[in-house]
């Protein structure tokens, strides 16, 4: 049963529900584009994300917002925006569930998924699109940068945000292999979508699985910079705890769903061959050969854990210069180092529980 | 999501090689007409960075040995910094002849490779990361995993990594599941002589 709280039109549920349109290969400058917005308590966040969606210079044909089992109203503030607002009849457990609630519901050729605390830039989808010109591309996704940057997490998850999506993500989309398209914000074309089942709830990152799962099937993923989003990062150690547990057991789960499908694209592959070494030779590195030799040779190995400080600062400095954020960059640099201290012990407990212990995450913990 | 360690050495010093190879990869589409400028002035900008990022490691490490290594430390006679360059390359070629070796025949995981998961827990209060009466850390985090020690032996960890888990690629998807729970449920019902649902 479905319970459609909103509809903008009298006659857009039927057409969610029961029309039948063409999907796979629709023109980019002429395919219709629905938003799918998971949301679940996120009446403080929600408005904002529905208005910058209706700000869009290209703006999306529907806008879908699942509410799921929200307790908060959330449903109610986007209905009264003039969102489409689905609810299922029990909370879906995941993100990747209210996503799939949705999926059934789209009819349109391109479908963008957008976090429910996730503003975009109001150039964002018409930055995007472009990208579906190769009709091989099946998703694109853009550049993330933590809305508030206040507390030593977000200001870390910013550094880390400009370091990765400045240097690796480009690099990576430069060989055609994009590790991820951003859960956050992505655009999938409808076609590819359905034919990989959606969003995967076999592992913790329905975005990473699917990804993969498209890159299995001969599609292609783009990384658009231009293309900017702003998701609300979590702003203290026990949801940034949360969100580096999910984000670390599904990487291990990811590789271990796909690593048959990954070994055969060699530069993928090399990616995440190499930061699953990195995960657990640096984490071993941070949390005990660093503090063994601190202890037994010198202090000074203690600079061990900001030596590279130099290396990161050069892409993240250049990507704040281009924002003229260049201050806040050097101020937030020294959290990048505490909140990779962090990931690396949640990495390798990851490692430990999935690969050793065989104790998988199975219960999804929303952290932000 | 991300994945990994972001700014730890390994992929960084993968993804500076990747930049450093980038113009070799782009003669080719070159050559065939299929590049343009703006992959070029990506290509530009992205080597202007990585050789930024390569002297800034160079000097750092020119300083920090100075301060904290001995003088002169060599691996195999060269210089330490050469060395793990050298040493993550035959890494990575190693990594990927490997990979020629698993067998070829790919098959998409369709099932849930993992057990159905429970109701979300969603965000709640502030809690602890360790109670403080529950003795040390480390007895904590191990005393969170009762099957320590008690599992009967299953093969080595990388042998339990390789196999792939018994039910992949075997279970039905959930909307396969119910439909067929439907269809199967109508089907005993027919033949129990019942009638068929009428529309309302």
């Amino acid at each position: 049963m479905v319970n459609v709280v909103s509809s903008p039109t009298s006659d857009i549920e039927e057409d969610l529900l029961y029309a039948p349109r063409a999907l796979a290969e629709a023109d980019w400058r002429t395919g219709t584009l629905t938003v799918i917005v998971p949301a679940y308590n996120e009446a403080d966040h929600i408005a904002d994300t529905v208005r910058s969606l209706q700000n869009q210079t290209r703006p999306p044909d529907v806008i879908i917002v699942v509410d799921d089992f929200s307790d908060d109203g959330t449903g109610e503030i986007a209905a009264a925006l003039g969102a489409t607002v689905l609810r299922p009849p029990a909370n879906t457990g995941s993100k990747a569930g209210a996503q799939n609630f949705a999926l059934e519901h789209v009819w349109t050729a391109f479908i963008m998924i957008l976090d429910a605390d996730t503003t975009l830039a109001p150039d964002a989808i018409e930055k995007t699109l472009p990208a579906f010109e190769d009709p091989k591309v099946a998703a694109a996704c853009g550049f993330v940068v933590p809305r508030h940057v206040h507390s030593i997490w977000e200001r870390g998850r910013y550094v880390e945000y400009l370091f990765a999506f400045s240097f690796h993500k480009q690099v990576q989309d430069f060989y055609g292999r994009p590790l991820i398209s951003s859960g956050c914000f992505s655009v999938y074309r409808c076609g590819p979508l359905r034919q990989a089942g959606g969003w995967g709830q076999r592992t913790m990152a329905e975005d990473m699985d699917l990804t993969w799962t498209l890159y299995e099937l001969g599609y292609r993923v783009r990384f658009i910079p231009e293309s900017v989003s702003y998701p609300v990062e979590p702003h203290d150690l026990n949801f940034i705890r949360k969100q580096l547990t999910r984000w670390s057991h599904a990487f291990v789960q990811n590789v271990r769903v796909h690593w048959r499908g990954i070994v055969r694209m060699p530069y993928l592959f090399s990616a995440v061959a190499v930061s699953l070494s990195d995960a657990v030779l640096a984490s071993l590195v941070f949390l005990m050969g660093l503090p063994l030799l601190a202890a037994l040779v010198s202090p000074l190995f203690l600079v061990g854990y900001v030596v590279d400080a130099p290396v990161i600062a050069v892409p993240v400095l250049i990507a704040a210069a281009r924002r003229g954020e260049v201050m806040q960059a050097l101020t937030s640099l020294p959290a990048f180092f505490v909140l990779r201290l962090v990931n690396g012990y949640l990495l390798l407990k990851a490692l430990v529980l999935e690969l050793v212990l065989r104790r998988p995450l199975i219960t999804y913990e929303k952290g932000h | 999501m991300g994945a990994g360690i972001p700014g730890t050495g390994m992929a960084t010093l993968f993804y500076i090689i990747s930049v450093f190879l980038m113009p070799l990869r782009e003669i080719v589409p070159t050559l065939r007409g299929q590049s343009s400028w703006a992959r070029w002035r990506l290509i530009a900008r992205h080597l202007v960075m990585a050789l930024a990022m390569t002297a800034a490691a160079y000097g750092t490490y020119r300083y920090v040995a100075d301060e904290v290594l001995p003088p002169d430390t060599t691996i195999g006679g060269v210089s330490a910094l050469a060395a793990t360059v050298v040493l993550f390359v035959v890494y990575l070629m190693v990594v990927n002849l490997l990979a020629l070796l698993v067998p070829g025949k790919v098959e998409l995981p369709q099932s849930k490779a993992f057990p159905e998961r429970r109701r979300a827990v969603r965000a709640e209060g502030p809690a602890p990361l360790f109670h403080p009466h529950r003795g040390t850390v480390l007895r904590q985090w191990v005393s969170t995993h009762p099957r320590v020690g008690k599992q009967p032996h299953r093969g080595t960890v990388l042998r339990q990594w390789v196999s792939t888990h018994p039910r992949a690629g075997k279970q039905p998807l959930r909307h396969e599941r119910e439909s067929t729970d439907q269809s199967r449920v109508q089907g005993t019902d027919q033949m129990a002589g019942s009638s068929p649902p009428s529309r309302q």
